[in-house]
């Protein structure tokens, strides 16, 4: 049978027909062509038109189209989903048949079976390895502080600056970490150790300082306070001629095991939702994780407009609407909620949460917004105040809006009324009134004087607001054997007024607008006992800002009293909302709200597209979890967390924020049947093959040292331990570009912990190093992918410079038989 | 007209297209410049040039660390034709010149029309509305602004809005704030560090000297720290004074005492002024212009087969490849690495790879019809290479800093080399087929080429234009397509150890990818197509296509693991 019978022979069938489908070049090109523009479209993203208004220049816009709604899909998602895998799929069955049957296996096409043969084998294993990929990472903290209180409490807390705990009556708070500290003493004076100093504040006695070593726990030693001005500090072998303050409390530096890995979100989507338990005794049950399916990652999904709070910028929240069809599934046995399955109703990518007041609710509390607008500048400012709070920044502005009960209290708020003394001398006919209009403290030359029908002198020195303490007068007495100050506070603090000494600590402000003073503190040098020869009452006096919108006392009742613009007289000027009121130079006031009742409501506010940092990827989402139970559903948003920190067992107390950088604040949420529980978001975590520690971490710099510039670092090194039995194995460097293999896991150096200054009130600096973030994942396949892309290079090298030497070799001989044959001929 | 006499009208018209383009590069797109004062003309900051500052973990030449700060604050441009050195030390010793004068920067262009509209509303400068609007054209121009200017109010809130945008427009508007920190004689005192560490450690920080002209650091030999002092505050009196001798006798001064305070650690002075020199001549991009030489005479060959044009050419070319080899080599020397970590060293590198790659095309095909083609891709991509680096300062910015600790990895080298090799081939590979597209237009009948074209060519030096033109294509995508292949394979055995994954599907990665189809598509279709010429020239143009794509969109646009390459 010659080769045309056998081949359409072949041709016949089913089979026949498909496999004489594959064995096309043209075939070939058009997958190739295919895979051109999959990879394209998937990686660089499209432009198209809004609307699919094509012919309109201005609705081109360009786009991630993986990223789209319905698709939510990463890279590496949209590089295995089955189109990707469909083509390369018919790539390999291709470049099967067309070798096989098209390629005849000779020394002249050997470069091409080895290209073919080795981009199937690259297949093949990519497929093993993609099919099987872990990756994620892990942050292993260097050192915790174990601590057992002398009555045997113990617990632990992370060697990071700000870190600390109350136990047992004691308090420990980590003040300082130096990670190169230099030991002076004999004998290993000049070796650089991990030092952190811990505070503690004992039950009874004075506090002091612990400085522990991570290496040379023998060189612990306590700093405590001394009565030498000159050194307020010293090591308490000096001063107490002991090392320890308490030798009975226990504290180390040992490892803190992290025996998790969380997988990369950004790599492929791997949320989780994560459940404990509130234990009514106090303290939380374990972590449960949940594994969440069909979750976006990209786009913003609500169940309804009410979910969120809409900020200008953002798109509509009605466009937003689009309740999610997902389920968080339990994974583990002791999850607090058994099998029943959490529902995810919707979803944000970036959001804060925000509270805001919104109209409605049963109780009286009134609020409005206003507008204040400078027409000829185009300028304006909106203003949201509530009757019940002290609106600091509308005070400023010379704002207020306060609440009338009835018509009178409306009159008495807006009028103006200057302070006012009452003195009463036992035995007098009747008391004395006096409106005071000036203060020694602004006019020093005031003179004293006389209490009608008494021998008391009198001057007002300042009037003073002390906040929640009240309103006070300071009045400067006399009489003929007696020159003191007596603090004569408002009738509802009055059981405060003092007589005190002249001296007195304090430093005040004077406010222009009210007359009153205002200072953090008074600190009379000596207080008297009340001279009860005379007494005195005062009443503050009143100044309305020069713009006071007064409430009520009916609930629709709205109303302005003017101090500038057009109308100054302190009269009350009915308002309808919407409708502005001119406050002079072009300037004008407009309420654009206003309601009676109104209440508190915290949602998420999602943050404008062009507001969001771009490398913030999900580290801002939120998703609302719904919870079923006992027929009554109730739900709650809870935030991204980039990790999940445990407590390291029951009588170990960790503080939040575990890690600086890494805020940690669990949502509560109080389910039906009477449990609470926490619940975070976050990214699946796997098991480690063994618990892993960070030994040591280590910075290396270019010339001149770490100058807080990334350019100045040469390397970052983690010195990882991994706990095998009870035993830590020796440390295994890892560095950049030199990951560390165990028990099939590669550990790779992915982030460190930089020098990060204090970022809020009494919280300590950090010198940074202080933890670690490794990489983590396996890599099934990759020999079979790398050998399968050397056959194929050494391929290419053959079928463009070896076979062509080949073919002129052979033409060559072929020529120099045909001479010879001709010569023999001729 | 013949087709032959066409496309050498069409070569003609792309030469004198060439030199008119690069005629108005050189000359056209620079800002206007006052003269020079007779102060910077007498003043010589020669030896201070080439002191050692540290800055960023280098040890650095004050040249090249001006020209570093400098652009921060005014881009490209100069003031008054001041060197970068020169202006550095005037805004830090006599601020007050500077005051009013339009010398920061803003890239952006939509930020500079913000700035421009925030003014509109403004009724300042109204005496001279006219001069005023004649600045603000030559501000949306050359992008140079004032700092009062900057401050004024109606800017400051449209530069606070636009810093909101985190998205968009923030780090321009950073970009900015920065330049206004930059300038400030306090920061540039400051940031001037120059004073060896008195420990005599290498980890140990340089310091700078403070307005006394005492360093921050304690120097073990007070005497000297004194004569440093007393330097340094005579070079102060001097320029405050525009006393150009006295300038010159104390820069030379503390530049001969700075060395001598830890000669251990100071760098070694020649490599210094080396350094200083490369700087001073815009980092000898300027051998675009023999390039282009040696480019117009290979034209001239190719089309009308002058011998002494192709001969003259090829000698051109050999001068230029020597010339930007010594600048390769100059700037190796200087940073202390082989220049392949930012973009003008990927540029700059790979374009001198082009050229090693010729050269030895050229040896192997000297008897053949394609002889000096080669040279003739490689000087034209050379040429675009180096005129990049030449008029695109900002987005390929020349200076030298510390490698990303990632890249300190052999893989890395032979990864990015190889890659960067194969793009240089890739885009040689497109001249000679956008040549030979022109060929076609011009009415050049389809050659009867076979499979490989390059070998064809090569055994016979009496083909035509046509076959010339793909055999070179294909000699060149050849040998691109392999080591394109190898470099992304070396480039997954270093990911794989350095991101714990060979493959990521980073935009990077998968536009190489892309190329890489692109050229398999090419080697197929040859397989089946009659008109193998037109084929390989526009798939070898595609090719070259995506892979700019992947060099200046994918980087500079769409961001990745790969934002350092």
């Amino acid at each position: 049978m010659n080769q045309a019978d056998k081949s359409s022979r072949a041709r016949s069938g089913f089979l026949g027909r498909l496999v004489g489908l594959f064995d096309s070049v043209s075939l070939g090109i058009t997958l190739l062509t295919l895979l051109f523009i999959y990879c394209t479209i998937g990686s660089a993203g499209i432009f198209y038109p809004e609307g699919g208004r094509f012919w309109v220049a201005d609705a081109w816009t360009y786009g991630q189209l993986r990223t789209f709604r319905g698709l939510e899909m990463t890279e590496y998602e949209w590089f295995n989903w089955w189109p990707f895998d469909l083509i390369i799929g018919l790539i390999c069955i291709n470049l099967t048949v067309v070798t096989l049957r098209r390629i005849r296996l000779n020394a002249i096409n050997l470069g091409v079976w080895m290209i073919h043969s080795g981009i199937i084998m690259l297949c093949i294993g990519s497929v093993w390895y993609f099919g099987t990929k872990l990756e994620g990472d892990t942050p292993v903290v260097r050192r915790q502080v174990a601590i057992t209180t002398p009555t045997g409490e113990s617990g632990a807390i992370l060697a990071i600056p700000g870190a600390g705990t109350a136990l047992d009556g004691w308090r420990f708070d980590v003040v300082r970490v130096d990670p190169d500290y230099v030991l002076l003493s004999e004998p290993d004076a000049g070796s650089h150790d991990f030092s952190v100093t811990v505070s503690v504040v004992p039950p009874e006695g004075e506090p002091f300082m612990r400085q522990l070593l991570a290496r040379h726990p023998e060189h612990a030693e306590d700093v405590v306070r001394t009565n030498d001005p000159a050194q307020p500090m010293a090591r308490a072998i000096k001063v107490l001629g002991k090392p320890l303050v308490h030798e009975d409390l226990q504290m180390s530096l040992i490892y803190d095991p992290q025996d998790f890995f969380y997988l990369a979100n950004w790599v492929e989507k791997s949320w989780a939702l994560y459940l404990r338990e509130v234990l009514p005794e106090g303290g939380y049950g374990p972590w449960a994780q949940r594994s969440i399916k069909n979750m976006p990652l990209y786009n913003d999904y609500l169940s309804s407009t009410e979910e969120a709070w809409f900020s200008p910028g953002q798109t509509s929240l009605a466009e937003m609407v689009d309740p999610l069809d997902a389920m968080a599934l339990a994974m583990e046995a002791h999850d607090p909620l058994g099998d029943e399955p959490v529902a995810i109703t919707s979803y944000l990518r970036y959001a804060a949460m925000e509270t805001r007041r919104i109209a409605g609710g049963s109780r009286l509390d009134p609020a409005m917004t206003l507008r204040l607008e400078d027409i000829e500048n185009e300028a304006f400012f909106d203003l949201e105040l509530a009757a019940f709070e002290s609106e600091e920044q509308a005070a400023e502005m010379g704002v207020g809006f306060q609440w009338a009960n009835s018509l009178e209290e409306r009159q008495k708020l807006s009028e103006t009324r200057s302070p006012r003394l009452r003195f009463s001398v036992p035995g007098a006919v009747s008391p004395f009134d006096l409106s005071v209009q000036s203060v020694a403290l602004q006019n020093p030359a005031l003179e004293f004087q006389e209490v009608p029908g008494t021998n008391y002198e009198y001057r007002v020195e300042f009037i003073q607001d002390l906040g929640e303490q009240g309103v006070l007068a300071s009045v400067e007495l006399r009489t003929p054997g007696r020159h003191f100050r007596r603090w004569v506070f408002d009738p509802e603090h009055a059981a405060l007024t003092m007589d005190v000494s002249l001296s007195v600590e304090a430093e005040l402000d004077h406010d222009d607008h009210t007359g009153h003073t205002h200072t953090p503190s008074l600190i009379p040098e000596e207080r008297y006992e009340l001279d009860t020869g005379i007494a005195i009452t005062f009443e503050p006096g009143r100044a309305p800002p020069p713009l006071l919108f007064l409430g009520g006392p009916g609930e629709a009742d709205l109303g302005v009293v003017l101090q500038i613009g057009s109308v100054q007289d302190g009269s009350y000027v009915p308002l309808v909302v919407g409708e502005p009121v001119s406050l002079g130079s072009a300037r004008t006031v407009t309420p654009t709200s206003f309601h009676a009742r109104s209440h508190l409501e915290e949602r998420p506010s999602i943050v404008p597209l062009q507001e969001r940092n771009r490398d913030a990827r999900e580290r801002r989402s939120m998703a609302r979890f719904q919870f079923a139970s006992g027929g009554e559903v109730v739900s709650d948003w809870a935030r991204f967390h980039e990790y999940v920190f445990d407590e390291p067992d029951n009588k170990r107390v960790r503080f939040a924020p575990a890690l600086r950088r890494y805020p940690f604040a669990p949502s509560v949420v109080d389910l039906p049947d009477g449990r609470r529980l926490e619940m975070l978001l976050s990214r699946r975590r796997i098991r480690l093959p063994a618990p892993v520690a960070l030994d040591d971490f280590e910075l290396t710099s270019h010339v001149g040292g770490f100058t807080g510039q990334v350019a100045s670092i040469l390397n970052w090194t983690s010195q990882i331990c991994f706990e095998m039995g009870n035993e830590w194995t020796d440390p295994i460097p890892v560095t950049v570009n030199a990951p560390a293999e165990f028990d099939g896991m590669w550990f790779f150096q992915a982030a460190w912990d930089p020098p990060d200054p204090s970022r809020f009130a009494g919280q300590p600096d950090s010198a940074g190093l202080n933890y670690t973030v490794l990489g983590v994942g396996n890599r099934n396949g990759v020999r079979l992918q790398l050998f399968g892309c050397t056959v194929a290079v050494l391929g290419m090298l053959y079928a463009f410079y070896v076979k062509p030497q080949l073919i002129r070799r052979r033409r060559h001989a072929g020529h120099g038989v045909a001479s010879e044959l001709a010569e023999q001929e001729g | 007209m013949n087709p032959q006499r066409r496309f050498t009208v069409a070569v003609v018209v792309l030469i004198v297209g060439l030199v008119a383009f690069s005629g108005w590069m050189a000359s056209g797109r620079r800002a206007p410049e006052s003269p020079s004062t007779a102060f910077f003309q007498a003043v010589d900051l020669s030896a201070l040039g080439s002191i050692a500052v540290h800055s960023g973990g280098r040890l650095k030449s004050f040249s090249s660390f001006a020209h570093e700060r400098m652009g921060w604050v005014m881009g490209t441009r100069r003031f008054r034709q001041q060197t970068p050195a020169f202006t550095y030390l005037d805004l830090m010793f006599r601020p007050e010149v500077y005051e009013g004068e339009d010398i920061i920067f803003v890239k952006n262009k939509n930020l500079r029309a913000d700035i421009r509209r925030a003014f509109e509303s403004s009724d300042l400068y109204e005496s001279d509305r006219a001069g005023f609007e004649d600045r603000l054209e030559g501000f949306i121009r050359w992008g140079l602004i004032s700092e009062p200017m900057l401050a004024e109010p109606e800017v400051q809130l449209r530069m606070n809005e636009l810093e909101q945008d985190l998205m968009r427009s923030a780090r321009f508007v950073q970009a900015v704030n920065g330049a206004l920190n930059t300038k400030h004689p306090g920061s540039l005192a400051y940031e001037l560090r120059l004073v060896p560490p008195a420990s005599g450690g290498e980890d140990e920080p340089w310091s700078s000297l403070d307005s006394t002209g005492r360093p921050a650091n304690i120097l073990p030999d007070a005497e000297q720290g004194e004569r440093l002092a007393s330097a340094w505050a005579a070079l102060a009196r001097g320029w405050s004074a525009q006393d150009a001798v006295a300038v010159n006798l104390a820069a030379s001064q503390v530049a001969n005492i700075l060395p001598s305070l830890a000669p251990s650690l100071y760098p070694d002075l020649a490599k210094l002024s080396w350094e200083s020199w490369y700087f001073q001549n815009k980092n000898m991009t300027w051998i675009w212009m023999v390039y282009l030489l040696s480019v117009v005479l290979l034209l001239l060959f190719l089309v009308y087969r002058w011998r002494s044009a192709g001969w003259l050419g090829l000698s051109v070319f050999g001068l230029a490849f020597l010339l930007q080899t010594s600048a390769l080599g100059l700037r190796w020397w200087v940073s202390g690495r082989w220049p392949n970590s930012n973009m003008f060293e990927a540029v700059t590198t790979s374009a001198w790879m082009g050229g090693c790659a010729a050269i030895a095309f050229e040896w192997f095909a000297r008897r053949t019809a394609m002889a000096k083609v080669f040279a003739l891709t490689s000087a034209t991509a050379s040429m675009v290479a180096l005129m990049s680096a030449n008029f695109l300062p900002l987005q390929l910015n020349p200076n030298i800093g510390n490698m990303m600790p990632v890249l300190h990895d052999i893989w890395l080298y032979i990864h990015t080399n190889i890659i960067i090799w194969s793009y240089i081939l890739i885009f040689m590979a497109a001249i000679t087929g956008l040549l030979y597209l022109v060929h076609r237009a011009c009415g050049a009948q389809r050659e009867s080429l076979r499979m490989a074209g390059a070998t064809m060519a090569s055994t016979s030096s009496s083909t035509n234009l046509g076959t010339v033109l793909d055999g070179v294509t294909m000699a060149l995508m050849k040998l691109s397509f392999v080591m394109l292949w190898a470099g992304l394979v070396m480039g997954a055995i270093w990911a794989d150890h350095s991101w714990g994954r060979p493959w990521g599907w980073d935009p990077k990665e998968v536009f190489a990818l892309c190329t890489f189809i692109i050229f398999a598509l090419l080697v197929h279709v040859r397989l089946k197509v009659q008109d193998k010429g037109l084929w390989t020239a526009s798939l070898a143009v595609v090719g070259a296509g995506v892979m700019m794509f992947n060099w200046i969109v994918i980087n500079f646009y769409i961001s990745g693991l790969h934002s350092y390459a």
